[in-house]
């Protein structure tokens, strides 16, 4: 059985010419050339230790305090406990806004004797963006990243955290990673 | 009969139909978006014994909860002034000392109830709460809790204007010291 080669020339050079029209149907571009270069710059926004963060056990790593370790929080059966200043979230720049929000990453250790550990992103009057995670006795419910809210140049934001375990408990440990998106 | 070459041909322009269709459905589209970095924080929270308790004190009846951090305490208020010192106490078992402080959060009746409660050491006391004519009012004011040390919740002057129950849900703020970290137990007075 023979091919019709010309039959399928055809049909391939019709394909092309549909896909070339299709291409450029319908918006007249323009084009800028953009010649860059990119330079190390140092991160205007980054943590720095809140007043209290040898009671919370807070260490800050990388090269411009991006990660932040908090290994001493402690929950209370039946009780709320706030640590009202751990850690900050500062705007070093020097001026306008920029964009943050609160972004769940990881979460690992059981759900059982936990009632909710809340994290909220705060002026000390104002909250401006919440993670917080609530357990039924079972399972965590992680909640949904926040929107991005502005926090003005030079400003210093307090990350604020709440703890609560069951009435009962006994033992048990969990650890989050969240992160503070910069955009 | 079509012919195989012919049954090929029509594969194959209805495959390029599709093509055109999809082409026509879905143009090219510009991709956007916007460069952001994250700081990463990585809490470890870990489920404790309190650092402190809650525990009978020896005036009025007291219902503690599984781990002593809540109380509810029934007082017997009479049309004659009474003072209640020991209505329960607030324990230490940390090595380190710390701060209370009251703070009411709600109340039920509190018009028939005149009384001051305070928190004292045997030696120092401080004024807390106070009931008078309907109207409460409290010092927001820390009492040192010493380390492994107790202090006491007194009621003084309580006096009732009628016959009925009315309570009264405090927060006992236990805050480490030079530090804004505290915990919050809920302590709740029943006068009847």
């Amino acid at each position: 059985m023979k091919m019709n080669y010309k039959k399928s020339l055809k049909l391939i050079t019709l394909l092309v010419s549909a896909l070339l029209i299709g291409t450029v149907s319908a918006s007249v571009y323009y084009s800028l050339t953009m010649t860059s270069t990119v330079s190390v710059a140092t991160n205007d926004v980054y943590f720095v230790l809140g007043a209290d963060n040898e009671t919370a056990g807070v260490s800050l790593t990388g090269a411009r305090n991006t990660t932040a370790t908090i290994s001493s929080l402690k929950a209370y059966a039946n009780a709320t406990t706030t640590y009202s200043d751990p850690l900050k979230v500062r705007n070093n720049a020097t001026s306008g806004t920029t964009n943050i929000r609160l972004r769940p990453v990881t979460l690992s250790g059981g759900a059982s004797q936990f009632v909710f550990i809340n994290f909220t992103l705060n002026d000390g009057a104002t909250t401006y963006a919440s993670l917080n995670y609530t357990s039924n006795g079972s399972v965590w419910t992680t909640p949904s990243t926040t929107s991005f809210v502005q926090i003005s140049a030079p400003t210093e934001w307090y990350v604020t955290i709440e703890t609560k375990a069951i009435d009962g408990a006994t033992s048990a440990s969990v650890t989050i990673a969240i992160a503070v998106d910069i955009q | 009969m079509k012919t195989s070459s012919e049954r090929r041909t029509i594969r194959f322009a209805a495959w390029l139909a599709i093509a055109l269709l999809t082409l026509f459905i879905h143009p090219p589209q510009s991709a956007s978006g916007n460069a952001y970095y994250a700081l990463l924080s990585q809490p470890y929270a870990a489920v404790e014994t309190p650092l402190v308790t809650l525990e009978n004190g020896t005036d009025g009846t007291s219902i503690l909860n599984a781990n002593h951090t809540n109380a509810r305490i029934t007082i017997d208020a009479t049309q004659s002034q009474l003072t209640y010192n020991y209505s329960l106490n607030v324990v230490s078992n940390n090595a380190s000392s710390c701060e209370v402080r009251l703070e009411e959060f709600y109340n039920t009746d509190i018009s028939r109830i005149n009384a001051t409660i305070i928190l004292h050491d045997n030696s120092n006391s401080s004024q807390q709460i106070t009931m008078s004519g309907g109207n409460l009012t409290q010092t927001n004011t820390y009492f040192d809790l010493a380390s492994n040390g107790t202090i006491h919740v007194g009621v003084m002057d309580l006096i009732e204007s009628s016959e009925g129950t009315t309570i009264l849900n405090v927060y006992i703020r236990t805050r480490t010291l030079n530090t804004t970290t505290y915990t919050l137990y809920i302590l709740t007075f029943e006068f009847t």
